[in-house]
């Protein structure tokens, strides 16, 4: 299993109403090292974020239950939050094409394999990194 | 004060505590602080979330719940489903209202706790569950 530099932890919000899903995405996220906070959707997700938590990687899934849809909340993130990177799941066909507007890495077809998510969230990190030094 | 330490040691070992609480920035504390004490903790935000956990297989030693919960299924209701579906699993309430609490029948596999509460009494109060 991949393991994030523990020097850095790295704070990955997980945005998914489905139970079983979160569980175990959290469990794995948690297990390379990385700081979780599990959302069930929109309203938590702005909870976190306006109480000026910082958050590095936002795992969003698409469908979510209340007014705002992952898509929607994306497109706000990006405008609002550009420190924050996105990345969007999702089962619903056409979501790719929708997607790519949004966000750079993106999105992940569920069901989705832990590790290609890990894969997704490095390269995020990474770029940060190399965005910072430049 | 740092986390009181649970006595498992290894990932096969841990105990897993299964948290529903409705509120995430507290079940989001709650979660790191009981992590953090060695436990693996699974997180429900409502008593529906906790049955989906509980009715997959997943192995669960202990649940914590808050009494009053978002939906139409509160603490109590869980823990009755408990009872019936999963009587080995012990659950610890909790709440901000204490006359919900003193409706709870405390016994060997349910106990109570009043919010707001220490996080190590949380820790404390589990363990002591856990080894009855």
């Amino acid at each position: 299993m991949a393991s994030a530099d523990p020097s850095a932890t790295r704070t990955v919000m997980v945005v998914e109403p489905d139970v079983l899903v979160r569980m175990v995405i959290a469990e794995y996220l948690r297990d390379c090292g990385y700081k979780v906070i599990e959302a069930v959707g929109s309203t938590e997700l702005w909870a976190v974020l306006d109480g000026g938590h910082a958050i590095d990687v936002l795992l969003l899934e698409v469908s979510l239950p209340g007014d705002e849809n992952g898509f929607e909340l994306a497109h706000r993130i990006r405008q609002t939050r550009r420190e924050v990177d996105v990345i969007l799941t999702s089962g619903v066909a056409g979501t790719v094409q929708h997607s790519h507007e949004l966000c750079e890495e993106g999105p992940i077809k569920t069901p989705y394999e832990p590790k290609d998510v890990e894969a997704r969230i490095k390269i995020l990190l990474e770029r940060r990194r190399a965005a910072k030094k430049t | 004060m740092g986390p009181v330490s649970a006595t498992q040691e290894t990932d096969e070992h841990r105990s897993t505590v299964l948290l529903v609480e409705d509120e995430l920035l507290l079940r989001w504390p709650t979660g790191e602080y009981l992590r953090d004490a060695g436990y693996r903790v699974i997180e429900a935000a409502t008593a529906s979330e906790a049955i989906a956990v509980l009715a997959s297989g997943v192995r669960v030693d202990l649940v914590f719940s808050d009494v009053n919960l978002a939906e139409e299924m509160n603490g109590h209701a869980l823990a009755s489903w408990l009872a019936s579906n999963r009587p080995h699993i012990p659950i610890l309430l909790t709440s901000a209202d204490r006359l919900e609490l003193c409706r709870v029948t405390v016994g060997a596999m349910r106990a109570t706790l009043s919010k707001p509460y220490d996080l190590s009494a949380v820790a404390e109060r589990i363990r002591e569950m856990l080894s009855r």
